[in-house]
């Protein structure tokens, strides 16, 4: 070979290796070529249209939990029960109309009202491939949870307002396999990893029957009926929140307590959610101001013009507590 | 160990207490029960995340913090202060890089006490922090989730966060498209030391 084929060669391996460079990272497709948006979006739709049976490992700081996961997508619509397999058996059951929560260690029950999923897939779509302003997506490589060969999908922030999420999605079926939700510096704040995941063609009606008898228990149902007037509590606005926010939902959700309505407003960008809660300060109940969590849910509270102002979402303590600060009400 | 200690301890894990004066790292250092604590808490997210170093010492934070005791101590009592802190630290680091653990992942996002600040409005950058914790694990339905409130006093639980964070969980589902965390596992989760 020549000098000048050698350089020929060398330019040409150059431009091969800028043109590599050039090429976005998130433009790297996983299995079966698809982007990952596109395995996020495949994701996203298998774990509202399977039927599946699991177990998984739950981790949040020195906690560490088994639990069982099953999912019915049935003629009625989704039904799903998660049951705590370690400590306290604790399960909660979720269908198109309500959420109970059962708490054999207090011997309670808490019954919410339920929001079916209904996002249609053409909004899926939109809604995924919207969030590549607000997050750099990128596959990070193969990898094998439960026994099932996985794609890593990475998913990091451009901003420190919210989470990034590292997702390990079934190269089959495409459900969620292994998750990890990172803070900015990228250290896993809460992890669940599956160690089994059947896919199942049906799931019986006895699969989703608790196995706790909780008569007897004491029980905090808040589905009931609106008895409040609308805008009794005044018409609140947020006027700060991280860039692609943007408000979802706004509905009234009644509180059996002290029988009275909350103001529920909800701000999402497509993936990270965040909570408003507005209600009249009750001097009966508890308040607590400040920050609080569990798990990666922070939460600010405080108290404006005689109402409690209370943000809750599963991002980072300085997003909820701009947002809360920055709530007024104007009226 | 009190709850609180206990909360400290996972903070300081999750990376939320940028303070290294932090009385929580001061006791951290000086009990064994929280030692042993923190590092059982460290296996759990090492064996998690794959990085499990081949040969396990479980004495190894124990035997480092021993030598570093040993070291002479310095005459002044102002100076004493500012060692008795840094020192058990610094022991800290050395003990737990040998198992290939990240001790102080400072974050951006301390948090502050809660006092109301005035409102910003259409501030761009991320807020800045002082290094203040005031964090409490909410008051939920169940007892083995509740109760460890800092800043806070004596507080009954509070079925009203209770029920937000069902709310919260049940629109976490229908409301976006992606779903990294299962919604509900927070709700049900044991505190594995109860």
């Amino acid at each position: 070979m020549t000098m000048t084929n050698n350089s020929l060669l060398s330019d040409c391996r150059k431009s091969i290796c800028l043109l590599l460079l050039q090429i976005p990272v998130h433009t790297l497709a996983g299995i079966d070529g698809l982007s990952p948006q596109q395995l996020v979006q495949q994701m996203s739709r298998a774990t509202h249209e399977l039927n599946y049976d699991g177990i998984f490992i739950y981790r949040h700081g020195r906690q560490l939990n088994t639990m069982r996961l099953i999912h019915q997508n049935g003629s009625d619509g989704e039904v799903e029960r998660l049951v705590s397999l370690t400590g306290h058996p604790r399960e909660i059951i979720r269908n198109n109309k309500s959420v109970t929560c059962i708490f054999p260690d207090n011997k309670s029950v808490m019954v919410e009202k339920s929001h079916p999923y209904t996002l249609p897939l053409t909004q899926l779509h939109e809604s995924v491939e919207k969030l590549t302003a607000y997050y750099r997506f990128s596959i990070s490589g193969q990898d094998r949870v439960a026994g099932i060969e996985a794609t890593i999908v990475t998913i990091q922030p451009n901003d420190n307002y919210r989470y990034g999420y590292q997702l390990w999605i079934d190269n089959t079926n495409h459900l969620l396999l292994k998750s990890e939700l990172k803070n900015e510096s990228g250290y896993p704040l809460e992890q669940i990893e599956f160690t089994k995941l059947d896919v199942l063609q049906s799931i019986s009606d006895e699969m989703l029957t608790p196995a706790i008898a909780s008569d007897g228990y004491t029980r905090f149902d808040n589905t009931g009926q609106n008895t409040v007037t609308q805008n009794s509590n005044g018409y609140w606005q947020v006027k700060w929140m991280p860039d692609g926010f943007a408000m979802s939902k706004r509905e009234k959700v009644p509180y059996s307590a002290n029988s009275t309505e909350v103001d529920h407003m909800v701000y999402t960008d497509g993936m990270a959610m965040v909570s408003v809660f507005i209600e009249p300060v009750d001097l009966r109940l508890q308040f607590v101001p400040g920050l609080s969590r569990i798990g990666a849910v922070n939460a600010f509270a405080r108290q404006a013009n005689g109402f409690q102002v209370t943000v809750v979402g599963e991002v980072p303590p300085a997003t909820v507590e701009k947002m809360a600060v920055s709530i007024t009400n104007t009226n | 160990m009190n709850d609180e200690l206990k909360q400290k301890l996972s903070s300081l894990m999750d990376g939320e207490i940028d303070n290294h004066a932090d009385p929580a790292i001061s006791k951290l250092m000086t009990s064994e029960s929280l030692r042993k604590t923190w590092w059982r808490y460290h296996l759990i997210a090492d064996a998690l995340n794959g990085i499990l170093p081949e040969y396990l010492d479980r004495d190894l934070a124990d035997k480092i913090a021993r030598e570093i005791a040993k070291e002479p101590t310095p005459l002044s009592s102002h100076r004493f202060v500012a060692s008795r802190l840094l020192r058990p630290a610094a022991g800290f680091a050395i003990a737990a890089s040998v198992a290939a653990i990240a001790i102080f992942g400072i974050q951006q996002n301390s948090v502050r006490a809660p006092e109301s600040p005035p409102v910003q409005i259409a501030d761009t950058k991320p807020p800045q922090f002082n290094a203040n914790f005031s964090s409490y694990t909410f008051p939920v339905l169940s007892n083995a989730v509740s109760s460890t409130i800092e800043n806070a006093g004596d507080v009954e639980p509070n079925p009203r966060m209770n029920s937000y964070l069902v709310n919260y969980n049940e629109l976490r589902t229908s409301q976006t498209g992606v779903q990294g965390i299962i919604p509900y596992v927070r709700i049900i989760a044991n505190d594995d030391d109860q």
